[in-house]
């Protein structure tokens, strides 16, 4: 297998389903090059990768706000911000809050991907939860505190055990994420028919 | 019903240009990019959106040799012949290889 080859192979990787037969098209092409085969080849992948951007850009984009926004939520609610501290209680959490409305618009969005969303969600949000707590917080309020003290600080339903948050914030999105998805099937037909394969 | 288009790019004249010889003929995709110049990471996108508004015609063509793949060919249609003389008389100009030279 040449360069030119792997590099046609990554265009075919890159590319939605949908736009399999312009890229065998241009794979025909190829075949028949007898130089500049991977130049022909760099161009497959700049029009697959212009296909993916068009098909999931704006989904992407979409998803790496909502983790940012998600992933935030360690500070508010730590350092109360935003978010007064009389709903920092079981029931009216924030967090669980923000996850099913996110999560709701992004199942409307792409049903069949919820599942994928909720665990990039909450994987996005703890890794940045634990970046907070390692290494913000003690640089704000000294070592003398430990990184487990916004823990002990505000005991809740969410940090009373690291598992029953977790499984929490989970909950929550694959709930939004199930809303979503049935509220997309009920208002666009074409997710019922079939048609929007992949979404 | 017509459709309206925004007003095709140079490049977008010179791929139909170079379909629209005097004998409406099938041109591969190699072809074309010879005629115009144009890298295949510009060229087929052009392609797909001419094909994608009825201005030119594709098909799967039997090889030539044995044991080559099928290729995708191209030809003009006259919806797509109409759009290059109107651009053409509008005073676009095509993007043709020597004008980037």
């Amino acid at each position: 297998m040449t360069p030119a080859d792997m590099v046609l192979y990554l265009a075919h990787r890159i590319a939605p389903e949908g736009r399999a037969d312009w890229l065998n098209a241009m794979e025909a092409e190829y075949q028949a090059l007898e130089t500049g085969r991977l130049r022909w080849a760099l161009g497959c992948v700049a029009v697959a990768l212009g296909w993916r951007v068009a098909r999931d850009g704006l989904y992407a984009a979409l998803l790496c706000a909502a983790t940012w926004f998600v992933s935030r939520d360690p500070l508010f609610v730590y350092e109360a911000k935003l978010i007064p501290q009389e709903l920092l209680s079981f029931g009216l959490n924030p967090v669980l809050v923000h996850l099913t409305v996110i999560c709701v618009l992004l199942g409307a969005y792409r049903p069949r991907q919820i599942v994928l969303v909720s665990f990039v969600l909450v994987t996005a949000k703890h890794l940045y939860g634990l970046y907070v707590w390692y290494v913000v917080w003690p640089r704000e309020f000294g070592d003398e505190m430990g990184p487990l003290w916004p823990f002990l600080q505000r005991l809740n339903i969410m940090n009373a055990h690291f598992l029953i948050g977790v499984w929490a914030q989970l909950g929550a999105c694959f709930t939004g994420g199930f809303i979503g998805r049935a509220l997309a099937y009920r208002f666009r037909p074409s997710l019922r028919s079939g048609k929007a394969s992949g979404q | 019903m017509s459709r309206r288009f925004r007003a095709p790019s140079p490049q977008t004249i010179a791929v139909l240009q170079a379909l629209s010889g005097p004998h409406a003929r099938w041109s591969y995709g190699l072809e074309i990019a010879e005629a115009t110049g144009l890298a295949s990471g510009s060229l087929y996108p052009i392609l797909i959106r001419l094909a994608e508004r009825g201005l030119l015609e594709s098909e799967w063509q039997d090889p030539a040799q044995p044991g080559r793949p099928a290729r995708h060919a191209y030809r003009i249609t006259g919806e797509g012949r109409a759009v290059l003389h109107h651009a053409l008389a509008t005073g676009r100009k095509p993007g043709l290889k020597e004008a980037w030279r």
